[in-house]
């Protein structure tokens, strides 16, 4: 048995989630996705296709993808693309808008091969499938992963192996405790009775490090933080207000005093836009960051000024439709419960209440990024941008919870969708990102390196890996000083 | 326009129209009843000449089919024909002149298999046409048919065309048109491959073919309007209503499919169904089918603005609860219809995005409020070749589709439009949501379908309102005048030139009685300072440019018996199009609309570009007024400190430098082709932004804070 310390509780699992770090975690232990991102690439992500191969044509304009018999699963080729269709058609539950705008036909030329023909020449359209298939009432996901969910309690959940037989020596069982304090957390991996924490505050990696009784490692890629407005405020829905919160936050400070700790950009860095800018300019991360777009800095006094005009053109707005102008409410912004983000969040509302600016917190309910109850105003979202190409559409399109009404935004979105080559993309997630510069949908904050730490009697994890469990059927507990079975590049 | 289009019938008895007019309040129904009654106590010739709308029944022909699967006898089948009969009778009355027929051979397919897919031509595809050749001088006179067929020697058929032509005529064989050309049909030939080729060897100059196959000949032959007694398409000339209907037995249940097609229209509405298990009650439940099916039908009479009159055909022969009077709250759908010249087919335009919603109904006169995306489309004299008619709607469905496309490229679509819906009472305006990739939203059926104000109010409140502002206006006047003429009176009495104040100023004891209190904040006088009102800054958005009206009493309003929204097409700050939709009526409704696409993206960098614009004068204000703070309070050191902060800023070249980057990408052609009014609307951007930056961002900053400094320290 693996006990691993969590700060962020899975009610979801979900391993292809871009926004919720505890469904893509845990969901990764019990489902697998059809399409599973590996890592960054010099032309987009590197996928792998949980059923065999797949490969895109030269023109772009045709997935192939081959199933091998050999890889046990409950779908054929004719299973998956009814999926895939269904996937495509308005009126269906599990209709996926961007799959749609770029799908023509699926054919099965036979049980093993699924020929997807595409509108117009796209890039990735295999990013477009990373989604899992539940396991139902009556029947196990036919995509699973290695373990089904024993159960949950109040602080722990616990994950066994579906088929014991076939664990070829993972982990019988994965147990994930809760801990709201991650100093709690650190104590108890420390003390032995933890064997990983799956994600450690940034300024605590370093007490791990210095202890020598236990191994930090960092996950693959950053993650990208925002807040995104999901609330009708007359007065957020301003572009000048939501300028004027981005003047009234001193984000360098909030990163580096009370986030990082350091001034290291390895650990973390300001983002002027939605996408991740990677860790220098050759990281092929930042392919849709463009580099001449400056975060906004510090400017309360400018804050302020915004504020008050946008206060003086909603009341004329208002009076021009004859109707009472709407009280300036304090913005409800909506944290989801872990210690990084309610950190962020109370610096946030600290920085605002200079300007002028009242806010609240409301904590998001255990294991939600989202706001189900809309009950918020702004939601502090950390985000897996890791294919910015198809995650921007994730995130801002189709039917997503931060989806943007902005027309200027759906117009980028569109823009991006339809490029055909990877500059017509690069030059459509640029112009995007400026657009996002100007008109804030989403209000960028940083981007993380985030970490994990394990007892040094756990072997096996992968160095750098995308998600906790990435290697999960290596790991092993054993004396200390066995080395790694594993590392990643 | 054909007498046969609406016209009134000769057979209309004294007697009903009199009892209908016991029933009549008004004077005007009653001299219009008189006038019937003498109209149809006339000479039928007589009578045709005078139609009258209002008291001529419908023609209603019915092709009923009856399916094989019907396990019902004969007999019993008859009965269920003549309780038909007898329902409809009893639902209509005298509004409806119904005709049972036999269904055409040629259409005994389509009505079995598929009512919900016919389509108008189905009628004509089988119907012969006279083709004379192109390149005949001789001929080119010729341009109507029953001159062409004396004229003519001889015409070319194809063998099985003649020989259906000879069992077609059989019912006709007196007629002279037939005996005619059936004495001339003599060039006989297989198939029209020969036809053709005979016409091209000059071995015949005429030929008839089935409509069907008329493009065949496009090069060689040219058609001639072709009107024959035995045409399928003369049901669609006897008759006003054609109901196509086909009953069958399936899963021990009876079902119906009904249908109507308005003839002079040639409209066919929505295929209506419903089903019964039992055999004694079909006969209702068909006839209620008709009820569903059927549009009754006004005459548009005058079209003032949106303001449109009406009048109901058959309304003066019909109770209230007849189908046939279309009542006040319900929603019509506009068709006008243009005859050409010597019996061509006629014109037809069911006018796109285009309804009527009926505020007012006597029964027989009527007055709506038309909603068009189309402007005034209704105005313009009614003539004897351009009929306007509007029929009821019927939606059968629970929402629409409607997708937004480009004009000049239907398959691209139009993604991210702002739908907003407008109240047709109050004109508010609502957010619906945006077009998806498709460039699709779905507008659904709303349970409370809303109140209607009557465009007849309208018009009156903004008269009541031009009247208000004008006597305000003239008492304001009146009142300046006074008091000029007070102010002059006590100059002279004073011996002083007279000072005249103007009337926007205020008096000079209400800004001292202000106290500290009312001191404008920091941000107020810097704002100030920029020299433009918060309100009216760059990137100042609202949702709509529209005029806001008083409150309206909602008892004005009419209450909407059938869906109606007015929806408004938003790209951007642009509104491309305002369109009248009845949810339910279509699966899908296209609004082709012109590109906006690269309007839109100037519009989304320009704005961008104007907020940062506005970021930068605030800036350079709020460090102005700081520096002059501080040398008010003698800090002339910590002013001095502050100038490099402007330098640091931006200045005006750099940012005109960007502008003109901006205006090069969003007006280059190299991508695509720039639409002209883009062009130009896109040059209104830049103009705007530069005119922001020559007019706040000139000066350099950096010197004139200097230059305060020096002054500062020289006093």
């Amino acid at each position: 048995m693996i006990r691993v310390g969590v700060t962020q509780r899975a009610s979801d699992l979900d391993p292809g989630s871009l926004v919720n770090w505890s469904a893509r975690r845990a969901g990764s232990l019990v489902y697998r996705p059809v399409v599973k991102f590996l890592d960054t690439g010099t032309q987009g992500g590197k996928y792998q296709f949980a059923l065999g191969k797949m490969k895109l044509s030269e023109d772009n304009l045709q997935l192939t993808m081959n199933i091998d018999p050999k890889i046990p699963s409950g779908l054929n080729g004719y299973d998956l693309a009814q999926v895939l269709t269904k996937r495509a058609t308005p009126t269906d539950p599990a209709y996926d808008a961007s799959w749609a705008a770029v799908v023509r036909s699926v054919s099965t030329p036979n049980p093993t091969q699924l020929l997807i023909r595409l509108q117009r020449p796209h890039v990735l359209p295999q990013a477009l499938l990373q989604f899992s298939f539940p396991d139902s009432k009556d029947s196990p996901s036919p995509l699973a992963g290695l373990y089904r969910l024993n159960t949950t309690e109040e602080e722990e959940t616990s994950f066994v192996l579906r088929d014991k037989q076939s664990g070829g020596g993972a982990p019988v069982e994965i147990v994930e405790v809760f801990y709201e304090d991650p100093k709690a957390a650190a104590n108890d991996l420390v003390r032995g009775e933890l064997d990983v924490v799956d994600q450690v505050y940034p300024t605590d990696a370093r007490r791990y490090e210095q202890s020598k009784l236990a191994k930090v490692s960092s996950y693959l890629l950053p993650s990208v933080h925002m807040l995104v407005p999901v609330s009708e405020h007359p007065y957020l829905m301003k572009d000048k207000f939501r300028r004027a919160l981005m003047y009234a936050t001193n984000r360098q400070e909030i990163l580096r005093g009370e986030l990082l700790g350091s001034d290291n950009p390895q650990d973390g860095r300001l983002l002027s836009g939605p996408f991740p800018m990677g860790s220098d300019t050759n990281d092929p991360l930042n392919y849709a960051y463009d580099s001449s777009i400056k975060p906004k800095p510090y400017e309360p006094r400018l804050a302020r000024l915004l504020i008050y005009m946008v206060e003086k053109e909603v009341a004329a707005q208002y009076q021009k439709l004859k109707q009472p102008v709407p009280e300036n409410t304090p913005l409800r912004l909506g944290v989801p419960n872990y210690e990084l983000s309610k950190v962020a969040a109370q610096a946030l509302l600290q920085q605002w209440s200079l300007v002028g600016v009242k806010a609240e917190i409301v904590p998001l309910p255990e294991g939600k990024a989202f706001d189900a109850e809309s009950k918020c105003d702004l939601v502090y979202l950390s985000a897996t941008m890791w294919e910015p190409a198809i995650d921007i559409e994730r995130l801002l399109g189709g039917s997503s919870p931060a989806k943007s009404n902005n027309p200027f935004i759906v117009q980028a979105l569109t823009k991006v969708r339809k490029a055909r080559s990877w500059r017509e993309t690069r030059v459509a997630l640029q112009d995007l990102h400026r657009l996002v510069d100007y008109h804030l949908p989403i209000l960028p904050l940083w981007q993380i390196t985030d970490r994990f730490a394990y007892s040094l009697q756990l072997h096996g994890l992968a160095n750098r890996s995308v998600t906790l469990y990435d290697k999960i059927s290596e790991w092993r507990l054993g004396p200390s000083g066995v080395p790694v079975a594993s590392s990643g590049p | 326009m054909s007498e046969l289009h609406y016209s009134v019938s000769n057979c209309m008895r004294p007697m009903l129209v009199a009892i209908k007019v016991c029933s009549m309040n008004s004077s005007l129904r009653m001299l219009l009843a008189i006038v019937a009654i003498a109209v149809s106590t006339m000479s039928s010739t007589a009578a045709q000449e005078v139609e009258i709308w209002e008291y001529s029944p419908y023609k209603v022909g019915v092709w009923l089919s009856l399916d094989p699967s019907i396990d019902k006898s004969a007999l019993a089948q008859e009965q269920l024909i003549e309780d038909l009969k007898e329902e409809l009778a009893r639902t209509f009355g005298a509004a409806w002149k119904t005709e049972f027929m036999p269904v055409p051979a040629n259409m005994q397919a389509w009505v079995e298999r598929d009512i919900p897919g016919m389509v108008v031509d189905h009628f004509s595809n089988d119907d012969l046409v006279m083709l004379i050749d192109k390149s005949n001088e001789a001929l080119k006179t010729l341009r109507v048919f029953d001159t062409a067929l004396e004229k003519l020697d001889k015409v070319g058929m194809t063998e099985t065309d003649h020989h259906q032509m000879l069992l077609d005529t059989e019912a006709f064989a007196d007629n002279e048109l037939t005996k005619l050309l059936r004495g001339k049909a003599s060039e006989l030939v297989p198939d029209y491959l020969e036809l053709v080729k005979a016409l091209q060897e000059k071995r015949v100059t005429a030929v008839m073919v089935p409509r069907m196959h008329l493009s065949m000949f496009a090069t060689v032959a040219r058609s001639l309007a072709t009107t024959l007694p035995w045409h399928t398409e003369r049901y669609l000339r006897e008759h006003e209503k054609l109901f196509l209907a086909h009953a069958r037995l399936e899963n021990e249940e009876y079902k119906i499919v009904v249908r109507e097609l308005d003839c002079p229209m040639r409209l066919f509405g929505p295929a209506v169904t419903a089903s019964t298990p039992v055999w004694s009650s079909f006969s209702k439940v068909i006839g209620g089918q008709f009820i569903k099916a059927f549009a009754p039908v006004a005459r548009i009479e005058e079209a003032n603005g949106r303001l449109v009159n009406m009048l109901n055909r058959a309304g003066g022969l019909a109770d209230p609860e007849n189908p046939v009077i279309i009542k006040a709250g319900e929603v019509l759908q506009p068709v006008i219809r243009r005859d050409e010249k010597r019996g061509a087919a006629p014109m037809l335009e069911p006018i796109p995005w285009t309804y009527i919603g009926v505020t007012k109904s006597s029964g027989i006169q009527l007055e709506g409020t038309c909603y068009s995306a189309m402007g005034n489309v209704l105005q313009g004299k009614q003539t004897r070749r351009a009929q306007r008619v509007a029929l009821r709607v019927r939606p059968l469905g629970e929402h629409s589709d409607v997708k937004v496309v480009v004009r000049t490229s239907p398959n691209e679509t139009q993604p991210g439009c702002q739908i907003y819906q407008k109240n047709l009472l109050t004109d508010d305006l609502t957010f619906v949501g945006h077009t998806d990739w498709r460039g699709i939203i779905t507008i659904e059926r709303s349970a409370d379908l809303g109140l209607l104000l009557p465009e007849r109010v309208k018009i009156e409140q903004q008269a009541a309102r031009r009247a208000a502002q004008e006597a305000s206006d003239k008492a304001a006047m009146e009142s300046e005048a006074a008091k000029r003429a007070a102010v002059q009176a006590s100059s002279k009495q004073t011996d002083k030139p007279a000072e005249t104040k103007p009337a926007e100023q205020k008096p000079q004891g209400e800004e001292d009685s202000r106290g500290p209190s009312a001191a404008p904040a920091p941000e107020a006088r810097i704002a100030e300072s920029t020299g433009t009102p918060a309100a009216s800054l760059p990137g100042a958005q609202e949702p709509l440019k529209i005029s806001v009206p008083d409150a309206i009493d909602p008892s004005l309003g009419v209450p909407l018996v059938q869906p109606l929204v007015l929806l408004y097409v938003k790209s951007g700050d642009t509104v491309l199009a305002r369109l009248p939709l009845v949810p339910g009526l279509n699966e899908v409704d296209l609004a082709d609309l012109p590109s906006d696409s690269r309007r839109l993206e100037a519009e989304a960098h320009f704005k961008g570009f104007q907020g940062e614009i506005l970021d930068l004068i605030a800036k350079r204000a709020i460090l102005n007024s700081r520096v002059a703070g501080l040398l008010k309070e003698g800090k002339i050191a910590d002013a001095e400190a502050l100038v490099p902060e402007a330098d640091l800023m931006r200045g005006y070249k750099e940012m005109s430098d960007e502008l003109n980057a901006i205006h090069a990408r969003m007006i280059d052609d190299s991508r695509d082709p720039l639409p002209l009014n883009a062009k130009t609307r896109i040059d209104r951007m830049m103009i705007t932004s530069r005119d922001m930056l020559q007019k706040y961002l000139d000066a350099d900053l950096g010197r004139k804070l200097r230059a305060d400094i020096e002054a500062a320290k020289s006093k």
